[in-house]
């Protein structure tokens, strides 16, 4: 191999890397972001068709909307963007958690597929509480959680446990029940 | 207008009466089917914008979660609503998110108006309406609906406006038919009678008819006028006769005043003339009668066969003298007095007075018992003329017996005085020759006489004397039979 070849050589791999290093996961980046701010919004405009027991949240809430996340975030700033385009009348209010405190008065918490080891724990601590649990993971809805945004054929669908959200004495809208996959606890059961 | 002008009355009442029923039908029709087809449309409107509420809210999640499967879906349930052709769901952004064409349509219309609400188009009706959420508008649906139903609905009422149009304008026909007689029948029925009149000129014929209203009065008025013109026809007929008879009397007075000035002026010409003849007649008479008494004297006993001759000329003398007595009664003017004289009486004095030969028999019926102003004088003269007349007559017709060798009857006068009629008569019946008629219209001709020894004075004469007294002489006679002299005064004075 000849210098001029190495250099060559080197040249290449210096662009392979280039592209490695900014092409490639740069677009990884924006097919991921698109992804959220799509969920994000769909969380958002959820909110719209779900009415919570009034007598069990803080009049200091009424106005409020909590969102909750717990485990990694994965959306950012995307809530604020979305706001406008959910319509949302309320001010929204987002927390995050490491650990699961009821105390916080959360409207919606959004359990991220980081804590899919402990969502069983989740789903037990969360289960007499008003709390719509939302998450993005498959079989999410089948393990107990209310609403679970999956992706199928590129679009993202909502799966709906309507048994387990009227448990907590949340409504859900038959116009959004209408639009989703309805699941139960034992396997899902698709409903349109 | 001039062809109407000129149609008949009946024609006229049916048409005004059919062309105001067949305008307020059409104008209240109309009113009635612009309203109803108002309605129609408002109501289709409403039906529409309930079904896109519906369909509107069923689908605002799949639109609010950008979901057009779903959407599609709920879409496609308008294929229920046989109306609707297009429908489409819009997102917040006003972009077409799906569309909805029926079955058997082909492509898709989109709304000409972008506009929010309905508008009706030339064969649709389009609705776009809003989809809220929360307030917030995040779509829009479209719906494209056929107007089919609002089309037969015009075409049903245009047919039942059409039969109710003709049924109507039927009956009114007839009914106009039958009820203009109430206004045309009494005008026509005046009309005829006045027709009828001017043609025949006959103004007593009347128009009947008794109302209150109007054509009461027009009837009414209209024989007031035929009266009034009958009353004036009358009237002016009575004159025209009147004055007919005017005329004719005034003529005939003229004619015989004619008459008598032409009678006057021969006798006027002939009294002159007897006058003159008499006074120059008298006394050569007087003289040959005294020479002849004086030559009758001195030859008495010698030359008895002059005698005979002496006698006639002494007769004709005396015979001469009556004649020139006659010529001056005629010619006789002045004025003599009346005495009022009992005619019957001094009739039989005057009678006894008269020569009367002796075969002739006079007979009297004076009964008239009236009494008159009378020129004794001159109607002696008149009494005197008749009878002697009538002696003549008879002996005439003695004359004629003795050459026939036949006297059947005798020889008569009858002599009465009657009143008949408001007329003294004094009636002569002879039965003597009588009078031809030709002559007999003759014989109040002065200077006309049927004797061969008469002047033609003596009834002219009488004649004068009658109409002195305000009477006349009438003369009726039977050739060979015998002659009716009737001399008559009024008794009651003549009206002028």
């Amino acid at each position: 191999m000849s210098k001029r070849n190495i250099k060559k050589c080197r040249s290449l791999l210096f662009f392979l890397l280039w592209v490695l290093v900014y092409a490639t996961p740069s677009h990884g980046q924006e097919s991921f972001d698109r992804e959220y701010s799509l969920k994000g919004s769909f969380i958002l405009k959820l909110t719209q068709f779900i009415e919570w027991p009034q007598d069990v949240i803080a009049p200091s809430n009424l106005k409020n909307l909590n969102l909750c996340i717990i485990g990694k975030d994965p959306f950012g700033n995307i809530f604020d963007l979305a706001k406008e385009e959910a319509i949302l009348s309320r001010n929204l209010v987002i927390k995050h958690f490491i650990e699961i405190d009821v105390k916080n008065q959360c409207h919606v918490l959004f359990v991220s597929s980081s804590e899919k080891d402990r969502i069983d724990e989740i789903i037990q601590a969360t289960q007499n509480e008003p709390i719509l649990l939302i998450g993005d993971t498959l079989e999410y809805a089948e393990r107990g959680i209310g609403i679970n945004l999956i992706i199928i054929n590129n679009n993202i669908r909502l799966q709906i446990n309507p048994s387990v959200v009227h448990r907590k004495g949340i409504n859900i809208s038959s116009e959004l029940l209408n639009l989703a996959i309805i699941v139960s606890k034992r396997g899902h059961d698709e409903n349109r | 207008m001039k062809i109407v002008e000129d149609l008949p009355l009946k024609w006229k009442l049916v048409i005004i009466m059919l062309s105001i029923s067949a305008l307020t039908l059409l104008l209240s029709s109309s009113i009635f089917v612009y309203n109803d087809l108002k309605l129609f449309k408002k109501s289709m409107v409403r039906n529409l914008t309930v079904l896109a509420g519906a369909v509107g809210a069923n689908s605002r999640a799949a639109i609010f979660f950008g979901d057009p499967e779903a959407a599609n879906k709920i879409l496609s349930s308008l294929k229920k609503e046989p109306q609707i052709k297009y429908a489409s769901l819009y997102d917040a952004k006003g972009n077409i998110f799906v569309t909805y064409t029926r079955a058997g349509l082909q492509g898709f219309e989109g709304p000409v108006s972008k506009e929010v609400g309905p508008s009706f188009w030339e064969n649709r009706v389009e609705l776009i309406q809003p989809i809220e959420l929360k307030g917030k508008i995040i779509g829009k649906i479209y719906l494209n609906a056929h107007l089919k139903e609002f089309e037969d609905v015009v075409k049903s009422y245009i047919v039942f406006l059409s039969i109710i149009l003709f049924t109507t304008l039927i009956i009114s026909l007839v009914l106009s038919l039958k009820l203009q007689g109430i206004i045309s029948k009494p005008i026509l029925l005046l009309a005829e009678t006045a027709i009828k009149i001017s043609k025949n000129a006959d103004y007593s014929l009347r128009a009947s008819r008794e109302s209150a209203d109007e054509l009461g009065i027009l009837y009414s008025e209209f024989n007031e006028m035929l009266s009034q013109i009958q009353k004036r026809d009358k009237e002016l007929g009575n004159y025209r006769h009147r004055l007919e008879d005017l005329v004719k009397e005034r003529t005939r007075e003229l004619e015989d005043a004619q008459k008598e000035l032409v009678k006057r002026e021969r006798l006027a010409v002939l009294g002159k003339l007897a006058a003159m003849v008499s006074h120059e007649i008298r006394n050569p008479l007087g003289t040959i009668r005294n020479a002849a008494y004086s030559i009758n004297h001195s030859i008495e006993k010698n030359h008895p066969e002059l005698l005979p001759s002496l006698e006639l000329i002494d007769r004709n003398i005396i015979r001469c003298d009556n004649i020139i007595s006659e010529l001056l009664e005629i010619a006789r003017t002045r004025e003599e007095s009346m005495e009022i004289t009992n005619i019957d009486s001094w009739l039989n004095q005057v009678i006894n007075e008269q020569s009367i030969p002796q075969l002739v028999t006079v007979e009297r019926a004076l009964t008239s018992q009236a009494s008159i102003p009378l020129v004794r004088e001159r109607f002696r003269r008149a009494m005197n003329n008749v009878i002697q007349n009538a002696c003549q007559a008879l002996m005439e017709k003695h004359a004629q017996d003795m050459v026939l060798e036949e006297n059947k009857k005798g020889y008569f006068l009858k002599i009465e005085s009657v009143i008949k009629d408001s007329r003294l008569e004094i009636i002569f019946t002879d039965t003597g020759v009588g009078i031809q008629k030709d002559q007999l219209k003759k014989i109040f001709e002065p200077l006309y006489s049927t004797k061969n020894y008469g002047v033609g004075l003596g009834l002219p004469i009488v004649e004068g004397i009658m109409k002195q007294h305000g009477g006349g002489v009438d003369v009726k006679s039977n050739y060979q039979q015998g002659t009716t002299v009737i001399l008559w005064f009024p008794l009651v004075k003549e009206k002028t």
